[in-house]
């Protein structure tokens, strides 16, 4: 390749001379963001699994709002017909940026016990309905002095279309069973209130028996759920944030979204916030535990899932409309999308996903050596997946 | 970045290194990345959690096929495509090549300043490349990896990869070239 001019390599010379470095208190302060993130995320979903009744965590995730980490476990246990998942979440104060101080958005430090706020819900499927039966909210394990708090959760599936709300948030705690509302057109959306005093947030869960909801490609076998959580915003502003875990084994391999917005944000226990982190401003208005609302959801009501667009749930929202167009025996345009997802999210949390599509896709429009090279790529990289052994009854498998 | 360092084969891939090497050994290159890619100051820190957090959670998949470093730098692209999606900068609002996390300190006022243009010239013309090309560019011209290792981090054909980093070169020299007339 041609060499590039003097002037260039001048300039670029320089330029690579002046970047500065990556100051050893920043990359300490870095680290142990990252660890402290990584072991509070796998706390949750051991918590997660326990809450759900699954031997082990199904996934784990973590995600950052604007204001900062949102650590999140998942746990999923699949009984009969019906699929049970449990999220648990942790959050940690977390700190703005300053005009000087860079600033981390971390958990400090891992979460207690009692700094868990954690919800299951299960359900069962009728004729494709998904039908949330109940949602539990165990106590905190230990008392805390924060204010009761609010969590909507909604459930979305693009396929099922019955939508469910609580009367009461006593009644989701309790367990009592939830009473069946509104039906809602092809979309459906299930909305429980789940009270709790615990002292971080955003607990939510979620059921989607194989078929039942999101996405069930034909072949696929699975396919996208979402969640959606809203609570009480407080102190300053929350962005969206996305997680996203795979569906148990046996239920289809799919994918289920949570995507959580608005979540409390309490002031932290003294002590937990690492060197690094500065106090978060505080939105005008919203200063002191008395401006917190009790009961009422975030403000605005739930956000459409499109206002909630990190890179999981860009992944999701791509993946999506291939399956769409997949559907609609629309392959070539399925094909894009799914070679969108390729230049946008290679190597993503639904990479899975996307291969498996791919190769039905490939299949539909016959073209049989390429899928069959996408199924050993897939087979190598995830030899056990439900995805993988599924298709061994695909073109590309023959 | 000359010829032959584009053509040079990989070097012998490592074993999997734990994480405390890994973070050691690739954090600079990672902050360096986003920070090229146009991640903003105040957000370094958080893309720089993400990329190691992601790191963290597949390092039980890197199978040692591309260097460590090379490895990171994938995952550090792909964060800051992320942070600039989520947080589109406006055409008007202003680099931030003065910002702590992207000039460094020391040297002479004169060298110093004559660096600082020069650094805030490059990421302006990065800033207005399309994505694939800017992506290429960074990883070429300011990190100086090799072609391959560029193909491996980015996940694209290696000539895909040389074909994007000759059309960003032609657009720099140009660039280059307009700006000399400038003055």
């Amino acid at each position: 390749m041609k060499d590039l001019s003097h002037d260039a390599e001048a300039l670029l010379k320089a330029a690579r001379a002046q970047r500065s470095p990556l100051d050893r208190r920043r990359r300490e302060a870095v680290k142990q963001a990252v660890l402290v993130t990584v072991g509070a995320t796998a706390t949750g979903a051991a918590a997660a699994a326990e809450l759900a009744g699954a031997a082990k965590p199904l996934a784990s995730a973590w995600f950052s709002t604007a204001a900062g980490k949102v650590v999140v476990g998942l746990g999923a246990a699949l009984v009969g017909s019906t699929a049970t998942v449990g999220v648990v979440s942790a959050k940690r104060a977390l700190s703005r940026p300053t005009s000087s101080t860079p600033a981390l958005r971390s958990a400090a430090a891992p979460p207690p016990a009692s700094g868990f706020s954690a919800a299951k819900a299960s359900g069962t499927a009728t004729d494709g309905v998904v039908e949330p039966g109940r949602v539990e909210v165990p106590a905190a394990k230990e008392p805390v002095s924060t204010p009761a708090t609010t969590t909507e959760v909604i459930v979305e599936g693009l396929e099922s279309s019955r939508a469910v709300k609580a009367a009461e948030p006593s009644a989701a705690r309790t367990g009592a069973a939830l009473p069946p509302a509104r039906r809602s057109g092809s979309a459906s959306t299930a909305t429980v209130k789940a009270e709790g005093a615990g002292w971080p947030v955003a607990t939510t869960g979620a059921s989607s028996p194989p078929g039942s909801s999101g996405l069930a490609a034909p072949g696929v076998g699975g396919g996208v759920g979402q969640v959606t959580a809203t609570g009480v915003p407080l102190p300053g502003p929350l962005g969206p944030a996305t997680v996203a875990a795979p569906r148990p084994p046996g239920v289809g391999g799919g994918v289920g979204l949570v995507t959580a917005t608005d979540v409390l944000l309490p002031s932290p226990p003294p002590g937990l916030l690492g060197p690094a982190t500065v106090a978060a401003p505080r939105s005008p208005g919203r200063e002191g535990p008395d401006a917190r609302p009790v009961t009422s959801s975030a403000p605005g009501g739930p956000r459409a899932p499109s206002e909630a667009v990190g890179p999981l749930a860009d992944e999701l929202l791509v993946l999506r409309a291939a399956l769409k167009h997949h559907e609609a025996a629309r392959d070539e345009a399925a094909l894009e999308r799914l070679d969108e997802y390729q230049r946008r999210h290679q190597g993503g949390a639904l990479q899975t996903e996307a291969d498996t599509l791919r190769v039905l896709v490939l299949c539909r429009l016959g073209r049989k050596p390429e899928a069959a090279e996408v199924l050993r790529a897939l087979r190598r990289s995830a030899p056990v997946s439900p995805a993988a052994q599924r298709l061994s009854s695909s073109c590309a498998a023959e | 970045m000359h010829a032959r360092s584009l053509a040079q084969p990989l070097a012998q891939a490592p074993e999997r290194p734990d994480f405390d090497a890994l973070y050691e050994s690739t954090s600079e290159l990672a902050f360096r990345v986003l920070g090229a890619m146009g991640v903003r100051d105040h957000e370094l820190d958080d893309a720089l959690q993400d990329v190691f957090v992601i790191a963290h959670r597949r390092l039980g998949d890197f199978r040692g096929a591309s260097r460590p470093s090379t490895w990171v730098a994938g995952i550090a692209v792909r964060v800051a495509h992320d942070y600039r999606r989520r947080h589109a900068r406006k055409p008007s609002e202003p680099l931030e090549p003065h910002a702590p996390g992207l000039v460094a300190a020391g040297n002479g006022p004169d060298t110093s300043a004559m660096r600082t243009e020069a650094l805030r010239a490059v990421m302006s013309f990065i800033e207005g490349l399309p994505e694939t090309q800017r992506d290429v560019f960074v990883l070429a011209e300011l990190e100086q990896q090799t072609a391959p290792e560029i193909a491996q981090a980015l996940g694209v054909p290696l000539n895909t990869v040389y074909s994007r980093l000759r059309l960003a070169r032609a657009h720099f020299e140009a660039w280059v070239a307009s700006r000399g007339d400038e003055r």
